[in-house]
């Protein structure tokens, strides 16, 4: 039998002048490490040390920055009623996020994902809003939500009952962050489905039917074996839910610009308000950098917390 | 305010929702500058708009305010060229503010002339009494959120909101906006 030609590239590899298959072994990691560590680089390390230097300064985005200003960018933030609204707004989204939006999306993956007839149909539907760019969800919902019953489908729907006023989601300061809040849940809860349904899918049968048999009710099963179970998947889910509540910009920018007077303003709205719209660059970089602290935080205690290692493996 | 003379939902309105509104004739008055006939009609359930219903008349003048009724507050197009602009781009501002070439720009709807001699080119007759306005005004007012810098633009618009809002007093509108002028001048 001959001697198959892999052999034969390891030995050539391991001639004397040649580079170690360990170090050779680094090398090729490295390399393909360096295109991921530029952009990587380029395109976050980089800008993220740009805005903490700009929030030192009173910058309005053109020419160099010379006004060194120290905190004072920051004691205005911390001082700022608007900044105060955005902030309670922002811990409000999270909130119903957590106790509405989350149990509402487990509730379904259990119907969807067990024994509903016509299951992959539902799936199909339910994860469908989650594709769609959130351009679109943002103007779709506009117009569904608008205040005219000729134009608005809910409040088309809203008006057939005899003596209702259309209700003026996007328009009315006590009910828009709950608009934004539907939308959001319309948009997001078929992520968190899926989420889901993967951890259902991961708990072995026998668990059940052995439980079932000695004798559990329907919720004990829940509560006692299911939720157990699909803790990490929770813990994914209430994490990459919270992380994304805080850092929603593009909805609600699109359908209220955090209006109206700031009702629906969130941290993101307010940092595009101050830091393009009024060309305060210098303050805008700050309130990011604040986000990125009130985010960073929340990862490291939430990890820390939850000793979460592995924190994607419920997936 | 009091009035209650806003449309419903008027806060999360659009420009879109006003023109539609003014369009399908559901507003008796709109705020609005020479670009707005055409989205009336553009925007008007049967696509013709308000044709001869719609008009145009100044800011009705209030008992003992400052400045004239014919005082104009606008704006229209301003025109920027860059330092290292060739010759040529002068020209070409020299002929887009020619008579001739304002009478086309009139004609086609893309402006409302501000040459002596263009208005030949306008026939809408609510954009003529737009441009018969305009050339009667002693003073001339630029928007405020074009006129100032994005700093204090911006907040004459979010203050204006909260006076509509009902959320803050003409006064604290007055003050946040002289606020972020000195802010800005600093």
């Amino acid at each position: 039998m001959r001697a198959t030609p892999v052999s034969q590239d390891t030995a050539a590899l391991e001639e004397p002048g040649g580079v170690s298959p360990r170090t050779q072994n680094k090398l090729v990691i490295f390399l393909f490490l360096l295109p991921a560590f530029i952009l990587f680089f380029v395109f976050l390390a980089y800008p993220i040390l740009q805005s903490v230097y700009y929030s030192f300064f009173d910058w309005a985005g053109f020419g160099p920055a010379e006004d060194f200003v120290a905190l004072d960018n920051f004691r205005r933030i911390l001082t700022d009623e608007i900044f105060h609204k955005a902030i309670i707004n922002g811990i409000i989204i999270v909130g119903m996020s957590l106790l509405i939006q989350l149990p509402f999306s487990l509730a379904l993956a259990m119907m969807v994902g067990r024994d509903l007839p016509g299951r992959a149909f539902f799936r199909t539907i339910f994860f469908m809003p989650y594709v769609f760019s959130e351009v679109i969800t943002a103007i779709m919902w506009s117009s569904i939500m608008n205040p005219d019953p000729s134009r608005g489908f809910l409040n088309a729907v809203w008006t057939l009952i005899p003596g209702a006023e259309p209700i003026l989601w996007l328009a009315e300061p006590g009910i828009v962050l709950t608009s934004i809040f539907i939308v959001l849940t319309w948009k997001f809860f078929g992520f968190h489905l899926l989420l889901y349904m993967a951890g259902l899918q991961n708990i072995p049968r026998e668990i059940e039917e052995a439980a079932i048999i000695d004798g559990a009710s329907r919720p004990q099963l829940f509560f006692r074996i299911i939720l157990p179970l699909l803790s990490s998947t929770i813990r994914t889910s209430v994490y990459l839910s919270v992380l994304g509540s805080l850092q929603q910009f593009a909805l609600i920018w699109l359908m209220t610009k955090g209006g109206p007077v700031n009702a629906s303003e969130v941290m993101s709205t307010y940092m595009y308000r101050y830091g393009f719209v009024r060309f305060d660059l210098g303050y805008g970089s700050a309130v990011a950098i604040v986000m990125l602290l009130i985010s960073l935080l929340f990862s490291v205690l939430y990890l820390r917390l939850f000793r979460q290692r592995d924190y994607l493996s419920g997936l | 305010m009091a009035l209650d003379a806003f449309q419903s939902g008027f806060l999360g309105a659009t420009w879109g929702d006003e023109a539609t509104a003014m369009g399908n004739g559901n507003a008796a008055m709109d705020l609005m500058g020479q670009w707005a006939p055409g989205a009336f009609v553009e925007n008007s359930a049967d696509g013709t708009g308000l044709g001869d219903a719609l008009g145009w008349f100044p800011f009705p003048a209030i008992e003992g305010g400052a400045g004239a009724p014919t005082d104009a507050l606008g704006g229209g197009n301003g025109y920027v060229i860059g330092i290292n602009a060739p010759p040529e781009a002068v020209d070409f501002l020299k002929y887009i503010s020619s008579v001739e070439s304002q009478i086309a720009q009139a004609e086609i709807g893309m402006s409302v002339p501000v040459v002596i001699g263009g208005e030949a080119g306008l026939t809408d007759p609510s954009l003529i009494a737009v441009q018969q306005g305009a050339a009667a005004a002693e003073y001339f007012q630029l928007y405020y959120d074009q006129y100032l810098p994005p700093a204090v633009g911006s907040v004459v618009n979010d203050a204006v909101q909260g006076l509509f809002a009902g959320t803050s007093t003409p006064e604290q509108a007055a003050q946040a906006i002289d606020d972020a002028y000195v802010a800005e001048l600093e």
